[in-house]
């Protein structure tokens, strides 16, 4: 574990071309998968990650494909072990009040949808700004309580 | 992702494999709406070979559904993975669709649908 409490930290900085959302993914799959998640919820999470990156380069990039995205995935003990993915863009600033959860059958604001899909998914979502002297930008931070490992397999 | 259309018993059936995206699901926009587009007596989009899903997937289907509605068009999605049928129950959209187990089932049930 490191001094900051990390575990198993994995990082993937890419463009934002959604073609590579597809590595993204199978990044996501194999980590949850490690972390003890089973098939069904593991996808869940893949899917929480994609609406996520998918919500900045739509609506934070407009849809550019050659701006920078960084992927943080990791484990902590808070105090049971929560699975914690970090994104983090360059864009404007997000004001943190679009990201609550939209209002039900609300189809047409932009990322609508895939926001409440993000919400019913995690236990957590904060977006704080970048820090300025790290290029600014936003921070997502979505966190996930992990499975209860198998009684004498801790 | 790869999408493909044929033409059977009037109908037009949409074939979509794979994994549908923001970087994909244009692709399948653009064939859902011109099978729409054909006089017929509706159109079915295969997903049985769609192995992921997300919400640019599921509102590419939600727009296919208005213009079906607008044009007086039968839609149905036919053969729902797991998979898809878990993200359409997340986006709580499942009973919006007209939904069939496969496309045989679909054509062999002729006008009883509904």
């Amino acid at each position: 574990m490191g001094d900051d409490g990390r575990r198993d930290h994995v990082s993937l900085r890419f463009r934002s071309d959604p073609r590579l959302l597809c590595v993204a993914r199978s990044a996501v799959r194999r980590f949850a998968s490690l972390a003890g998640f089973g098939d069904r919820a593991a996808e869940e999470i893949v899917l929480a990650v994609d609406e996520s990156l998918t919500n900045v380069i739509r609506h934070c990039y407009a849809g550019r494909t050659d701006e920078p995205l960084e992927l943080d995935l990791w484990l902590e003990e808070a105090p049971a072990t929560t699975l914690a993915v970090r994104i983090r863009d360059f864009g404007p600033r997000i004001d943190p009040k679009l990201l609550r959860p939209p209002a039900a059958k609300d189809l047409e604001t932009p990322g609508g949808l895939g926001l409440s899909l993000i919400h019913r998914v995690m236990d957590s979502v904060a977006l704080g700004a970048g820090r300025e002297e790290e290029g600014g930008g936003n921070v997502l931070v979505l966190r996930t309580a992990c499975p209860e490992p198998p009684p004498g397999k801790a | 992702m790869d999408v493909s259309t044929r033409h059977e018993a009037e109908h037009a059936i949409v074939a979509v494999t794979g994994e549908v995206d923001l970087y994909s699901s244009p692709k399948m926009r653009e064939a859902v709406l011109a099978a729409l587009s054909k006089k017929g007596k509706g159109v079915i989009v295969d997903l049985s070979g769609v192995s992921y899903m997300d919400s640019s997937g599921i509102a590419t289907l939600v727009e296919a559904l208005q213009a079906a509605r607008r044009a007086e068009c039968r839609l149905v999605l036919a053969g729902l993975t797991d998979r898809v049928r878990e993200v359409f129950e997340l986006a709580r959209l499942q009973s919006v669709f007209e939904l069939a187990p496969s496309v045989d089932a679909v054509l062999g049930s002729g006008a009883a649908g509904q």
